[in-house]
């Protein structure tokens, strides 16, 4: 079997953080101490996932504020507050945890507002990866079709 | 080695990037007090079940889908 490129191993952790967000909207699916210990590990795919598209950031965060299209400055506002929405869900899951960091000897206060903060923000992130992937559909597609040829021979 | 260094810089970014969100969260919100302690189990409330969870899984598959599908149609979303 053929070693996988660059752009096949963005496209599968791309896949596999796209399913596993959609696991952490469903909560009743996995259970609680479930949810808690995939939010905690979200942040690996989250790196990966940035430092694969780091030639993108560093060549968006300096071009968006002197020339581009505005295409381009709103996906690269969009991607910021993706960014900082996945990090809001997870510094507010950490805060409220009551599986995975007691378990580690952490103590946590499952504080009303934080919980909140934690719920209020999920419509806004679903929206948000629905908006991220629609801008990125042509490379979705490409990443579909490459799979389906490496499958196939 | 200079590979490593640069995948280690740009982590550190990352990371730079992160504790800014993190910081002006804790300034925003204060740390979690036990005056606004939640008191519901929600172990218990989300304890899983098969016909709850899947349905829940294609809502929110079907939400996601249909925000991307919405994007692409009316907002013509794409670069």
């Amino acid at each position: 079997m053929r070693p996988w490129s660059v752009s096949q191993l963005r496209f599968a952790i791309d896949v596999a953080l796209f399913g596993l967000i959609l696991l952490l909207l469903s909560p009743r699916l996995t259970g609680l101490p479930v949810h808690e210990w995939l939010g905690l590990a979200l942040g690996i795919p989250v790196l990966v996932h940035l430092l694969l598209s780091w030639s993108w950031i560093a060549r968006a965060t300096l071009s968006v504020p002197v020339r581009t299209g505005w295409r381009h400055r709103i996906n690269y506002v969009l991607n910021g507050l993706l960014f900082a929405l996945v990090i809001l869900e997870i510094t507010s899951g950490i805060v409220i945890s009551v599986v995975a960091l007691p378990s580690l000897g952490i103590s946590t206060v499952e504080d009303g507002a934080w919980r909140l903060l934690h719920n209020r923000f999920l419509n806004i992130l679903v929206l948000l990866v629905g908006i991220h992937t629609a801008m990125n559909w042509n490379a979705l597609r490409t990443g579909i079709r490459r799979w389906r040829e490496r499958v196939t021979g | 080695m200079i590979r490593v260094a640069r995948w280690v810089l740009r982590s550190l970014w990352i990371a730079g990037a992160t504790a800014l969100v993190v910081v002006a969260l804790r300034t925003v919100m204060g740390p979690a007090r036990v005056e606004r302690l939640y008191r519901q189990d929600e172990v218990k409330r989300f304890h899983p079940t098969g016909g709850h969870g899947l349905g829940q899984l294609a809502g929110e598959t079907f939400l996601v889908v249909l925000c991307a599908w919405g994007a692409r149609r009316w907002l013509r979303v794409k670069l």
